[in-house]
């Protein structure tokens, strides 16, 4: 039990270590790439600055990134091996398909880090497009798989064989979930990145720095992060509809419904109990659940007690990373309200620290936001590991021991997320150390 | 030819040409860790500026090899998780720790940098020879299953064995020569000679720890070994290094380049040939551990597929970073 714990542990950390660096390395080339396209239009140094040092940075990101993905291709096979000998046939298509769009991606990544002088500037921005386009590829691959982890579509499984049969890979790949939940992982990953680009480049602002640089990097980031944050209010709302009629046990655990019942209630906070079998001390707004799952204040909701206790994941991490999320979304979309308000009426959003601050604080909630969501479709699929087909107990390597490895890579995701904050953050000094001094010049 | 065999041998081209690309970088990492002497800093910076632009891309082909291992064996991949549970990790920890300092060291004004170097250059040694560990346990046949199904070796025993530790040591001496040889065509002035000298050390290094691996080998390698086709491509691959020696003498480094890439494909080549039939010997099979046949078509034909799109942009990242000169065969001056 122990070692499935540690097994579970490790594949964690890995993979919300890895998120970080994958969304970066998926966002950031938008950025690089509307910051050239300026800097090719107007001949603007600041925006030929900018460019440069946002590609430097996004480099670290995509090279940690990289190496780390490769960790989770071998933890796959460490960790959950017998996962791997039944789906591999399965996953693997999906999978060579992120592999090409990975290649590409690595392949004009060098091209634009390191060609700056040796290509047209044409050629340039084409590379970083490229970059941009097979990372959001990569992520539509990657959540193919994870799609079918939650809803495995386009088989038949065969249990006294062990075997799947009558397996359409097309409709392995498509699974009912796939489109929203790569809607919804694209969108948070540039909302995200946008603010968290945007809140350092505030940060600058709120010193006075308010350089050309400062000026251009946030507001471009803030055309990125703006409109992202306001259409996850409607993807998140087809990411719930979508958890409610595909995966009604991760939709209860999430919402702490143990009762299954009509016009059941939208519950904002709260401990789920699982000996009493309630949530306590949740605010409830009555028949908004049914609504909000399936579009309709009567709609019947699936409670937790309506599944066998063996089946249900755990409860209090989904719920609490639930309301984290959302609540973060809700403060991305008023922050993007507040800056779209501020702009109309002052055609300007330097002036207001008070939005500054509001910003700076979206930088790193977009990132918690996006584990907590992780952690949520995660844990709210537990006890499986291929939803109703392999538990992860199942599939978990017999090799004993494994809180040896769970420990070691722990120490050293650690100090790498420690080293790039660190190397980030002198980075980002450099520009700001001198009073007004602009790197521009 | 059964799509399984095929499926084999392009999961072998696969790691060749891992080897032959990500597998130099890790060699010039050891050339960075061996620096030393008045060109120790010109060296080092060469190994950099050669690596920076296109080790990310080489570094896919592993990825690659390994996802089509997966997909289209996952009875033997599975299998060699679980044994080699320890070789593996460690393998991952020097990928991991490789490359992020790699990139932590290219940021100029790091106090630790030093440090990252150092990181750097033995995580660059180390993994090759985990590689090498890995590929000589499932050569060995110290592997066992129960009924083909439970594990009974133990998970440290069959790689602490002798072979797979000399087929680590050829891994990493195979890897650090092509590195040199790469090198010495990349390299100007004196520095040409001072890799020169390391490519012809090395060579000899590799020449020595390649006989040894098959002079250790288990039965199965030995009576292939024994095959007209066996002798005639060991003798081949001999007669390539001798060349490439001869061309390094001369200082042609482009040609000794060719020779030298060609003599890896045709040792590694010929290592594959010989574990055929087996993927883990002597219990799994290319055939008993394959995916079913319709997945073997799907990632062979995503495979060609990608490669009409790979091919030209590698082509690319190669002629804008190294010239025309990455792509010549012989010295034409």
């Amino acid at each position: 039990m122990n070692n499935l714990l540690f097994a579970r542990i490790q594949m964690g950390y890995s993979l919300a270590f890895h998120i970080i660096f994958a969304v970066v390395g998926i966002a950031m080339p938008v950025l690089m790439a509307m910051s050239e396209i300026i800097w090719l239009r107007r001949g603007n140094e600041a925006a030929r600055e900018l460019t440069k040092r946002w590609a430097k940075g996004t480099a670290i990101f995509f090279a940690v990134g990289a190496v780390s993905g490769t960790v989770l291709s071998f933890e796959l096979g460490l960790l959950w091996p017998k996962f791997m000998e039944k789906t591999g046939p399965i996953v693997g298509i999906p999978f060579s398909l992120e592999g090409f769009a990975f290649f590409t991606e690595a392949i004009f990544l060098g091209v634009y880090l390191y060609g700056w002088d040796r290509i047209s500037k044409r050629a340039h921005l084409l590379a970083g497009i490229v970059i941009a386009l097979s990372g959001a590829a990569s992520a539509g691959f990657v959540m193919m798989v994870n799609a079918w982890m939650n809803c495995p579509g386009g088989i038949e499984f065969d249990p006294t064989s062990d075997t799947f049969t009558k397996v359409s890979i097309l409709q392995t790949m498509f699974s009912r979930t796939w489109l929203v939940q790569t809607a919804h992982m694209l969108v948070a990953a540039y909302a995200a990145t946008g603010f968290a680009v945007a809140g350092v480049h505030a940060l600058a602002l709120l010193k006075g720095k308010a350089t050309e640089f400062h000026q251009l990097a946030f507001s471009i980031a803030l055309t990125l992060a703006i409109p992202m944050a306001l259409l996850q209010i409607l993807v998140g709302d087809w990411t719930a509809k979508s958890v409610a009629n595909t995966q009604p046990i991760k939709f209860a655990a999430m919402e702490g419904q143990f009762e299954t019942e009509r016009r059941a209630p939208l519950r904002l906070g709260g401990i789920p109990d699982a000996q009493e079998r309630k949530t306590r001390f949740a605010v409830e707004i009555p028949g908004l659940l049914s609504f909000l799952g399936y579009g309709d204040f009567n709609a019947q909701v699936k409670g937790l007690n309506s599944f066998p206790p063996q089946e249900q994941p755990p409860l209090l991490i989904p719920h609490l990373c639930f309301q984290l999320m959302v609540l973060i979304g809700m403060y991305m979309a008023l922050a993007s309200v507040w800056c779209l308000w501020t702009y109309w009426k002052k055609r300007t959003l330097i002036g207001s620290p008070r939005l500054l601050v509001t910003i700076v604080g979206a930088g790193p909630l977009g990132f918690l936001a996006l584990e907590a969501g992780w952690m949520v479709t995660e844990i709210g699929r537990q006890p499986w590991a291929l939803s109703k087909i392999y538990k992860v107990s199942e599939v978990v390597t017999p090799m004993p021991g494994l809180a040896v490895p769970c420990a070691v890579f722990f120490l050293v995701y650690c100090f790498l997320a420690l080293t790039v904050f660190i190397i980030m953050r002198r980075q980002f000094r450099e520009t700001t150390l001198t009073a007004g001094y602009d790197p521009c010049k | 030819m059964q799509i399984e065999n095929l499926s084999a041998i392009v999961m072998a081209l696969t790691f060749i040409a891992y080897s032959l690309l990500g597998g130099a970088d890790f060699g010039g990492g050891v050339w960075d860790l061996l620096a030393f002497g008045r060109h120790k800093e010109a060296s080092r910076q060469l190994i950099a500026h050669a690596i920076g632009p296109i080790w990310e891309a080489n570094h896919v082909w592993l990825i690659a090899f390994i996802v089509f291992f997966f997909t289209c064996f996952p009875t033997a991949f599975a299998a060699i998780s679980i044994a080699l549970h320890v070789p593996l990790a460690l393998a991952a920890l020097g990928i991991v720790l490789r490359g992020a300092s790699f990139t932590f060291r290219s940021f100029p004004d790091d106090p630790m940098q030093n440090h990252w170097g150092l990181i750097f250059s033995v995580a660059s040694a180390v993994t090759p020879i985990f590689f090498g560990v890995v590929i000589g346990t499932t050569i060995s046949g110290n592997l066992v299953w129960l009924d083909s199904k439970i594990y009974a070796s133990g998970y440290f025993l069959p790689w602490l064995s002798i072979f797979p530790w000399i087929m680590g040591c050829f891994i990493l001496s195979l890897f650090t020569y092509l590195a040199a040889v790469y090198l010495c065509v990349e390299a100007e002035g004196e520095l040409k000679d001072y890799f020169r000298i390391r490519a012809v050390l090395t060579l000899l290094a590799v020449l020595i720890l390649g006989s040894a691996v098959l002079l250790k080998a288990p039965a199965h390698f030995s009576q292939k070994l024994s095959e007209p086709q066996s002798i005639v491509t060991f003798f081949g691959a001999i007669a390539l290094s001798v060349c490439a020696l001869i061309t390094l003498l001369k200082r042609k480094f482009v040609l000794a380049r060719t020779l030298s890439a060609s003599m890896a494909i045709t040792a590694l080549g010929m290592l594959a040939y010989l574990q055929a039939p087996y993927l883990i010997a002597p219990q799994f099979t290319i055939l008993s551990s394959a995916a079913p046949p319709s997945t073997h078509r799907m990632v062979l034909s995503i495979g060609a597929a990608g490669a009409l799109l790979l091919i030209p942009s590698l082509f690319y990242l190669l002629l804008t970073f190294k010239g025309r000169k990455a792509f010549s065969l012989f010295d034409y001056s």
